[in-house]
């Protein structure tokens, strides 16, 4: 299954929620709770630099589980806010959606 | 180290971030390559795999590097700007310890500034801004041009009616051309008398300027004809002021100079030409129009003609009707064109441009003046210098914080200027000529205070600018000193300083010698020698009304009103006259004695007359009160020489002494046209 244009972003939010992740970890949570996703890895990095822009995300550099240099990135109160705006933005038009495909 | 540095350094240069975002990168792939090898591929099949599920790495890489270096140049815009506010600080906090060095700079600036600001409040005013017409720069104003024979005479005048009538009609090179003259109307109502400007025009004139009234109509040819009813077209300020802009004024009648006149048309707000006219009547053809050059014209240029070629166009056709009517256009050799704008300003251009040349130089002096102050300074803080550098101030911050307090300075002062200025201004305009163009436009206005804004950041940065060098070069020499010993190092400066000063003192000398060259050129300007003396002479203007229907009975009133005069108490002596000393005079082109002859185009013995004076009285035939002094004989004038055959004349000297009156004492001669 491909992601929708626009929903990478919400799904990034999603996945730091717990806590501060390096991009290979979110990328690895996103695939493991969706049960497969069709993405390219690398487009992770371009939305992350944008959230990190519009101040959703705040980035450091750290040591990862394998003792590498990992840059972690971390949800901002502002990110927490984007996040709950994004889901129920998500949930009412999926709702709607679903509502004009049921209708007969 | 390395591996330290690239954890824990913050971003410094652009190349920083680029490395950090191919760091990011590449842990991302190592990490992928690393589980899929533990997952048991090939490193062969591993590498493929991860480079195939992160996608376009070039492309990624791009898009990531183009984010991050924007997100790093706000940042450091963001933190110099938080820098800026720290040195401003700095800055103020070294100022204010200083209070006697920042106020005397202060002041120094201050009036500077103010002085420019007034001065170029009144260039603005005058010669910047644009007329309140449609196209200002096509308009022109026409005018003959005279053979230069007769010494002393004019050699421009205005127009007759007809002369500009022809011109209408052969003329290519304009589009419009109108007849005017703006004389002063008597008018009354309750709240007292009072005389309105107004104009006297033909029925182009609107045209010319591209207005129609907003009400009623324009004239027409037949309110131009003689005879005709006396009609009025109202400025849309004394319709207000008059009707209560009420549309019903249209057929009602006004009284102008005692006579009725009726309303047919108001003028949109705004237009007052000429010279703030306030209604306008019709310019009907009369002997004083159609026969004396008392008519102005103007004119407005046909697209794509130029002022050099109406010229040469108009000169012609003025050529060729002064062939064909001697008599009234005698001595005369073309046209003079020029821009409406250009004229009205031309006789107090040079004069301004002067005054602004002088002050442009007086603001290089303050700047200079400011300069050395802050040199002077800058030598007493090199130690505060010094220590601010081996602290790790970078030389680039020194920089600034000099700058910041030239700047402080300067802008404080181009406040303070501009307060100045604008405080004075109603002062200064009042000091001003009252006959200067635009005078009541004069305004410390928000283009004005932008000029001064402007100017007061351009003294900040050149005073700052040497000083904020010095300050830099003194920190790397003594910083490397004032190791060990913590003395500051006065010899290499020293001598740096020592030039610095001569340049110094040396544009000084030379601003202030090119400075007061410049005022003297102005005050010589003001201060032509005329032979009158203005000081303690009141002049009023006054328009008898058309109830005074004869001579008699004007120069009755004028008596009176001269003995009325003279006995206010104060008053020494008082004169009627048609004119003050040099404002203006009849266009009558000279006198000849009865008898010259013509000689080809020249006349010998031709003057010009001076001001006919209405009630000449006393010793001095002009009166001791109009200022005119030294005439050399003459004697009291009497009753008599009102007389219509007789004209006492005052000689000027000495071309028609000679011509007129070689000897001494009265003596008759014949005068013509």
């Amino acid at each position: 299954m491909q992601v929708l244009p626009g929903t990478l972003e919400l799904l990034v939010l999603k996945a730091l929620i717990a806590g501060p992740k390096h991009g290979y970890s979110i990328m690895g949570w996103i695939q493991d709770s969706s049960g497969g996703l069709d993405l390219e890895e690398g487009a992770l990095y371009p939305a992350l630099h944008r959230m990190e822009e519009r101040g959703w995300v705040e980035a450091e550099w750290g040591r990862s589980e394998t003792n590498r240099r990992a840059k972690f990135y971390r949800l901002t109160a502002r990110g927490r806010r984007q996040l709950a705006a994004k889901t129920s933005e998500w949930q009412r038009h999926v709702e709607t959606i679903g509502r004009v495909l049921r209708a007969t | 180290m390395t591996r330290w540095r690239r954890t824990f350094r913050v971003p410094f240069r652009v190349s920083d971030i680029d490395h950090e975002v191919q760091d990011e990168l590449d842990f991302h792939i190592v990490e992928l390559i690393t589980r899929l090898r533990a997952e048991g591929m090939s490193p062969a099949e591993a590498e493929r795999e991860a480079t195939s599920r992160f996608g376009d790495l070039d492309r990624h890489r791009h898009r990531v590097r183009r984010i991050a270096r924007r997100r790093f140049r706000t940042h450091r815009a963001l933190d110099s700007l938080r820098g800026l506010g720290h040195d401003v600080r700095l800055a103020t906090r070294a100022l204010l310890r200083r209070r006697a060095f920042a106020g005397a700079t202060v002041l120094v600036l201050a009036i500077g500034i103010a002085a420019a600001t007034t001065v170029f409040s009144f260039t603005r005013a005058v010669l910047l801004r644009p007329l309140p017409y449609a196209e200002p720069d096509e308009l022109v104003r026409i005018e003959e041009t005279l053979t230069k024979d007769a010494p002393g005479a004019p050699l421009h005048r205005n127009l007759t009616r007809p002369d500009v009538e022809r011109l209408r009609q052969r003329t290519t090179r304009l589009s419009a051309v109108a007849a005017f003259m703006s004389p002063p109307i008597p008018y009354a109502d309750e709240s007292g008398a009072r005389r309105l400007p107004s104009g006297l025009v033909d029925r182009h004139l609107f045209a010319v300027f591209g207005v129609l009234p907003i009400v009623g109509r324009g004239f027409t040819e037949d309110d131009m004809q003689p005879g005709a009813e006396p009609v009025v077209i109202l400025g849309h300020r004394l319709w207000v002021e008059r009707f209560g802009a009420d549309p019903e004024a249209i057929g009602r009648t006004l009284d102008l100079n005692y006579e009725p006149h009726r309303i047919i048309g108001v003028m949109p707000a705004g237009f007052d030409f000429p010279h703030g006219a306030m209604l306008w009547r019709p310019l009907r053809p009369v002997t004083f129009t159609d026969r004396f050059h008392v008519v102005q014209a103007v004119g407005r240029l046909a697209p794509g003609a130029t002022i050099a070629g109406a010229r040469a166009e108009l000169t012609t056709l003025t050529r060729g009707w002064a062939a064909a009517e001697p008599e009234l256009h005698e001595g005369v050799t073309g046209a003079r064109v020029r821009g409406w704008q250009a004229q009205l300003v031309a006789d107090v251009r040079p004069a301004l441009l002067v005054l602004a040349g002088a002050v442009a130089l007086l603001m290089l002096l303050v700047c200079v003046n400011v300069a050395g102050l802050l040199t002077s300074r800058a030598l007493e803080r090199e130690r505060e210098v010094a220590l601010r550098r081996s602290l790790g101030a970078s030389p680039g911050r020194l920089f600034r914080t000099v700058l910041c307090e030239s700047l402080l300075l300067s802008l404080t002062g181009g406040c303070l200027g501009f307060l100045l200025s604008r405080a004075t201004l109603g002062w200064v305009v009042a000091l001003s000529p009252a006959d200067l163009p635009a005078r009541d436009l004069v305004a410390a206005d928000a283009r004005v205070a932008a000029f001064t804004g402007g100017l007061a950041l351009l003294i900040g940065v050149a005073a700052g600018l040497l000083p904020a060098f010095r300050s830099v070069g003194v920190a790397a020499q003594t910083a490397l000193k004032a190791g060990g010993t913590g003395t500051v190092s006065q010899g290499g400066s020293g001598a740096r300083g020592g030039a610095l000063i001569a340049i110094e003192v040396g544009m000084a000398t030379l601003l202030v010698v090119g400075g007061s060259l410049l005022l003297n050129s102005f005050t010589r300007m003001l201060r032509v020698d005329t032979g009158v003396e203005r000081d303690d002479v009141l002049t009023a203007s006054i328009t008898l009304p058309g109830t005074y229907e004869d001579d008699a009975s004007s120069f009755e009133f004028f008596e009176r009103l001269r003995r009325g005069a003279l006995a206010l108490p104060g008053v020494t002596d008082a004169v009627i006259s048609l004119f003050p000393p040099l404002s203006g005079s009849l266009p009558i082109p000279g006198v000849t004695p009865r008898g010259a002859r013509s000689r080809g185009r020249r006349r010998p013995g031709a003057h010009p007359v001076g001001q006919p004076w209405l009630l000449p009285h006393g010793g001095h035939p002009a009166g001791r009160g109009s200022g005119v002094p030294r005439v050399r004989r003459s004697r009291r004038a009497a009753r008599g020489d009102r007389e219509p055959d007789r004209c006492p004349s005052l000689l000027g000297r000495p071309g028609p002494r000679r011509t007129l009156a070689p000897g001494r004492g009265e003596r008759r001669a014949d005068l013509q046209r």
